[in-house]
Order: C-alpha cells, then structure tokens, then sequence
C-alpha cells in the first residue's frame, strides 16, 4: 500500500516505508499517491468526504475487539497528485489508528501508533481553602488546587465524598455545577445552597451538610482524572470541625489594620476575626495613596486566610492612605460587607456597597 | 396554490429575509471560543454557542436551512461520536444539545477529554453523525460585560425572545444571579443590559436576588412577553421581559415548586389538542433516595395555565408534590415514555428529539411524539 501518514515528528512511531514524520505539521495527514487513471487526480483542492472516502478511510483501531472504527472526522483534498486526509485534530496518544484502501479489492491497511507520553509527575492536590479546620457549619464552597490541569467531568459530583461523623458520605452534598479556572488547576466545589439556607426543603428533608459541633472528613479521591486521564498521585483527606453557623453582614470595623511606617516597604497588615474568602478579597480589595493613585504591590493572605498583608513595590509614603473594600469581599459562609448571604428583600437593610479604611502612614 | 406551497413559500422568504438581515454584519473565518457552555438557536437557524470563560455569545450562520425528516434511532451514540474523534466513548463528554428548528438536524457540543477540545457535531434525520467545523464560518460576537463583582465563569442557558437574547451566567467564586438582556439586532457593539432578578423562593418563603438560573425559557401570553427561569432549588419564576432595563431589579412570581432534588436541564413550549404545554427535563440527584421513575433523569408535561397563573404566585404556588410526597395536582404530570431523556429540544409541533441515558451512561437519540 503506497500510502504515507505524517504527523507531529514527537508523536510518531514511523513504520518504514508508509509513515514518515512532517516537521512543524499541526495535525495528521494521510496521503495516498493517486494513479494516472483516478479521476481525483485531475481535480485540486478539496475534495468531498464521500470522494475522499471511497478511496480511502483512516479509524481508531480497537486493540481489544481487533476492529477499526468509523472513519475519523476530517477533510480531503487533492494536493501533488496524492489525495490527503487531513483528522480535524490531533491524533491521540497511546492510541492505534489504521488507514484502509476502500477502492482495491484486497483493502490494504496501514497503521500507526501514537506513543504514550512519558510518564510525567501525577497531578496532586496542593491546598484545599479554607486551609483551616474549624469552620462556620453553613459553609459554602471549598476551592481545590491541583498541581496541574485536570479534567473536566460531571463525575466529580459523585467522586468526591464529604464523610460524616458516623463514618458515611453526606448524601449529595454538592451544586452539580462544575467551575473551573481557565486552565483547570481550580475546582470550585460548592455545597448545594438549598442544604445550606433556611427553611429550603432541600434541607428540611436532608438536613444541612454540616452540623455544628460534629467533625467530617472531605474526601478527595486518586481516581480523580487529570488532563491526560491519569489518576492522582494520591487522594486527599482534609478535616473539618464545624462550628456555629454564621449569618451576619461582615463589620470591617472588626477588622484590624496594622498601619506600615514611611519610607519603608513594610507590610500593610490587616488581621480579620473571622475566615476570609482569599478569591474574592483578592479581587475586591485595593490601596490607594495620598493622591488618590492605586498602590501597586504584592497582596498574599496569611495563616488560616485571617491574615492579609500587602508589600508595596515602592516605599510608602507619609499620608493618609486607603483600602478599598468591594461589596463582595465575603466570609466562609457568603456574608458579605454589603449583606447576608440570606436576605429577606423585603427587610432588608439598605446596602453598604463599597466601603474605605483609612490608614495613616507616619 | 394549496395552503402547504404557501406556507412553504412563507418561510422561505421569512427566512430568506431574516438571512438578509443578519448576514451583513457575520464575518468569515474561525471564531475564537474558549468554552462552549450552551448552544441554542434563533428561528431562522442561526446557531447561539454560550461562551462563559471569554465571557461572550458568538453567532454562527449554520446555511443548515434544508428540512428533513427523522426517521432514524441512533444508538450508542456516544460510542459513535467518540469512533469518529479517534478515541472511547468514556474519552467525550456530552456538554449541551439543541435542535436547529429550520433543518431539524441535531447539534450536539462534546468535550473530548484528552486534548481538551470541544466539537460540535450534528446528527440528522437519516442518522448520519458529521462534525460541525468552526474553521471556516460566518460568524460574529457579542461581548457580555463584567458589571459589579467578578465575571461569569459559565453560561447556564441561552433564550431567544423574538426581540432580544437573553443570558443567565453564573461565577465561580460568588454565588450570584447574572442575567443579561441583548437587544436585537445583535452585534459586537451590542448595548447589553446586565440585571439582577429577585425572585420568591416557594420553598423558604424569602425574597432573594443571588440564586442563578439555570434554564431559560420565552413565554408568551395576550401579547406580553415572558422570561419563565428555572433554578436548581427548584421553583419555576416568570418575570416581565419589560422589565428588563439597565440596572433594574426585575421583580419576578414564583409559579410552580417542582420539589427538591432536582436539577432543570431542558424545557419548552408546545400546543397538542388544543392546549398549552410546558415540557420540561430535569436530573433528580435524589434519584438512589427517593426515585420518581427508573432514571435519574425524568420529565414532567405542565399546563400553561400553571405559567399564566397571577392570583396563587409565590407563597401560594402549586407545588408538584403535596405535603405527603405524592403528586400534587394534573396540571403538573409526570411522563413516563420520557423516562431516561437527559436532553432535549422541540424537534416540530408533534415531536421532540431527545438523547436517553440508561443505567450504563449509554445513550440512544431518537423522536417522541410530544405527550
């Protein structure tokens, strides 16, 4: 079979003399020097796929049922006198694919394999927030960090198990909503809002997920996926002592600022009385000098996220500076410094919105 | 001319006129797509693709215009898919699905797990699975703002109200209602209305702004238009598209409680005998529970009436179930030929096409007759 299948010089296993590697190819080709005879040859260009197809088809070869699969997605075209197949992406690894003559009598088939890529260090669980134990028992999400992309799949709901003192998983305690960040190394995981919030029937039924006093376990599996759809290193376990409930606006008068002094890159400080959501704080928070210019520095949150310090890149100044607190800087239960998680709309306090605390330089 | 070439010819220049109209503004060539979250259509075929992480919803002219007829069964059809992306069926995952209401052909978006890619892929009525290419088509964006708080992380539902889009977005660090209005015609330089929606919860009897939509759906009644939202917790709300306006709180009526442990994924409606219906599909995560059929997945048949009910609105909405469990009143009927469907749209005014899931995760796509 005169056939010749290029790909990506890496991925390929060339079996001499049908594949040959194509340096700087996006995709995979197969390409089949067409005869004199074929009234494909005399066109250029693009070819229909049932053209394309009664020449020939390329499939995934299933290794342990022994047949190939339906033609692969693609396009052909004419090109050089050869009709190409070119996959509409990428070959995958560790995969067989074969490419079949459908206009000889004796369909002469081609393979190729894509190698596996080479075992790389297993994806793990780096930090899972709030990184401390003790928690507020309406708890509303936990974000987990993975030490590289994972995949993407409704099957997380089901896999990771939130374990109750009594040594058996909560029942469905999740907000089947997968959210991910753009590369997939962060899992928002949230608990189902209707366990959480009063008087819901979801959790008048079930009950909340986590009971005040009572100690749990989040379970985070090794048979967890990553990108490549290998498991994890290992699994996670992570404790949990849940404490009151809480149910309140956050006061930032609560909040204690440790002022930095001029002419210094020390760390403006702020120590919370409470747990801190980092993601939203993050986001949501600001410096602003003397002449109304954003400060910019370095903000990390400290230990057990109560801690926030922020290092200017330039050295402070002597006057009077300010944080500025947007209207979603939350708690572990989704208070914020504008509301309640759980609001009556009809008695509602009005809105705080965005709040400023001044701080002296000196 | 018979009353069906006049119809046909009808559509065609409907058709042809809302081409006209929208195509002097797509641009050829490949759009750039982060995610595809949902898809969904306008009447006229245009193709809506629901793109969360770069915070947009991008048009794609299909030129799918030609009618057929579904006479196939497709089963394994996730096998079948993932066959043609070179890789086992546990190697895709089925992301969203909506029925081009011109051709009646199925779009489905599918991850492919291993490069983390998204396909679009079409079935039609004969059976035949293609793949829907973005390398080369008419196209145009329109950009969803970020407002207050944080951007949308993903896109829960597409509407397309006659005059407007509308899109319900949710965030990943926040627990927030994202809806945004988009008047027609849509462009990129779209003036988009971002708004939050209150809506009464039947459930625990509280006024709240921050629970998101998940589905989405236009309703239409003595000429007033409608958004009727579904949330995960699990009310159906209506509000007043009218209301729709920059900055606005959209007050809405809670009109039907579906119970709890269930999560909407599909729902239209339809006109059988006569009367109105609402159709809707939902995922019962109480299912091992409390299972309300022998899948996870099941659908109930809602009067309109139960829509176009202004007098027992929140407090006292009809609840599906009585406080006993059992079905609460016949205007809200569960549908057992349904059983199994995860996804679904109005395929024509007698059928809809679904995509069943059984106890292994197979699934099979096929017509049934509206109930």
């Amino acid at each position: 079979m005169n056939m010749i299948i290029t790909m990506m010089a890496a991925l390929l296993i060339a079996v001499p003399p049908l594949f040959q590697p194509l340096d700087n190819s996006p995709g995979v080709e197969v390409r089949l020097p067409l005869d004199a005879s074929s009234p494909l040859k005399k066109k250029g260009g693009p070819v229909s796929n049932d053209d394309g197809e009664s020449v020939f088809v390329v499939g995934l070869f299933n290794d342990e049922t022994g047949k190939i699969g339906a033609p692969l997605f693609g396009k052909y075209l004419v090109r050089d006198g050869a009709l190409v197949f070119i996959s509409s992406q990428p070959f995958s690894l560790g995969k067989t694919y074969k490419a079949i003559r459908t206009d000889t009598k004796d369909k002469e088939v081609s393979q190729f394999k894509v190698p596996a890529l080479k075992a790389q260090d297993a994806v793990r669980v780096v930090k899972v927030y709030p990184t401390t134990d003790r928690m507020p028992a309406n708890l509303l999400k936990f974000t987990i960090v993975f030490s590289g992309p994972m995949r993407q799949s409704k099957t997380i709901f089901d896999a990771i198990e939130l374990v109750g003192p009594d040594g058996k998983s909560v029942d469905d305690p999740w907000r089947r909503t997968e959210l991910w960040n753009d590369n997939d190394t962060r899992l928002t995981l949230w608990f189902h809002p209707g366990r959480v919030k009063l008087g819901v029937n979801l959790r008048e039924q079930l009950g909340p997920p986590l009971e005040p006093g009572k100690t749990y376990t989040l379970k985070i599996p090794s048979e967890l996926l990553d990108a490549s759809g290998n498991k994890l290193a290992q699994g996670f376990e992570k404790k949990i002592i849940a404490g009151a409930e809480v149910r309140t606006r956050l006061d930032v008068n609560q909040w204690k600022i440790t002022p930095p002094i001029k002419q210094s890159k020390a760390a403006l400080a702020i120590n919370f009385p409470y747990v801190i959501d980092p993601y939203l704080f993050a986001r949501e928070v600001i410096v602003v000098g003397p002449t109304g210019k954003t400060i910019v520095g370095k903000a990390s949150m400290g230990l057990e996220e109560k801690v926030w310090q922020f290092v200017p890149d330039e050295a402070w100044q002597l006057g009077e500076y300010f944080i500025r607190i947007g209207s979603e800087v939350a708690d572990l239960a989704g208070n914020t410094i504008s509301r309640p998680f759980e609001v009556n709309l009809e008695t509602l306090e009005p809105l705080a919105g965005v709040q400023k605390l001044k701080f002296l330089v000196k | 001319m018979n009353s069906y070439l006049m119809k046909t010819l009808a559509l065609g220049l409907f058709l042809i006129a809302c081409t006209f109209s929208n195509a002097a503004s797509f641009e050829q060539g490949k759009p750039k797509i982060q995610s595809i979250d949902v898809i969904s259509f306008q009447p006229e075929g245009i193709l809506l693709i629901g793109d969360g992480k770069a915070g947009q919803v991008v048009l794609i002219d299909t030129k799918d215009r030609e009618p057929q007829k579904w006479t196939a069964s497709v089963v394994d059809l996730k096998g079948k898919i993932a066959e043609r992306l070179g890789v086992a069926a546990k190697e895709i995952e089925l992301i969203h699905f909506a029925v081009n209401p011109v051709s009646g052909k199925a779009y489905l978006a599918i991850r492919k797990q291993d490069t983390k890619s998204q396909h679009l892929i079409t079935v039609d009525g004969q059976g035949k699975i293609s793949e829907f290419s973005l390398d080369n088509v008419a196209f145009k964006s329109v950009a969803l703002p970020k407002g207050s708080g944080g951007a949308i992380s993903k896109i829960t539902d597409l509407a397309w109200m006659s005059d407007r889009l509308l899109v319900s977005g949710v965030a990943a660090d926040e627990f927030a209602c994202k809806l945004y209005s988009v008047q027609q015609p849509l462009e990129k330089q779209s003036e988009v209305i971002l708004t939050s929606a209150e809506t009464f919860h039947v459930a625990h009897g509280k006024w709240e702004t921050k629970a998101p939509m998940t589905v989405l759906m236009p309703f239409e009644e003595n000429g007033k238009k409608y958004l009727v939202g579904a949330f995960s917790c699990t009310p159906l709300v209506k509000y007043p598209l009218e209301a729709f306006t920059e900055n606005a709180k959209v007050k809405g009526q809670s009109i039907l409680e579906l119970g709890s442990g269930n999560k909407p994924i599909h729902m239209f409606t339809y006109q059988k005998d006569g009367k109105s219906y609402v159709l809707i599909n939902t995922f019962r995560f109480h299912h091992q529970k409390k299972p309300f059929g022998p899948s996870p997945y099941w659908t109930a048949r809602i009067d309109t009436g139960v829509i176009s009910e202004n007098a027992n609105i929140n407090e006292k909405a009809l609840k599906r179930l009585d406080s006993k469990g059992e079905p609460g009143s016949e205007k809200v009927k569960l549908i057992p030929e349904f059983h199994g469907v995860s996804h679904m749209d109005k395929l024509d005014a007698a059928h809809a096409l679904v995509i069943s899931e059984d106890d292994k995760g197979a699934l099979t796509l096929k017509a049934l007759t509206l109930p």
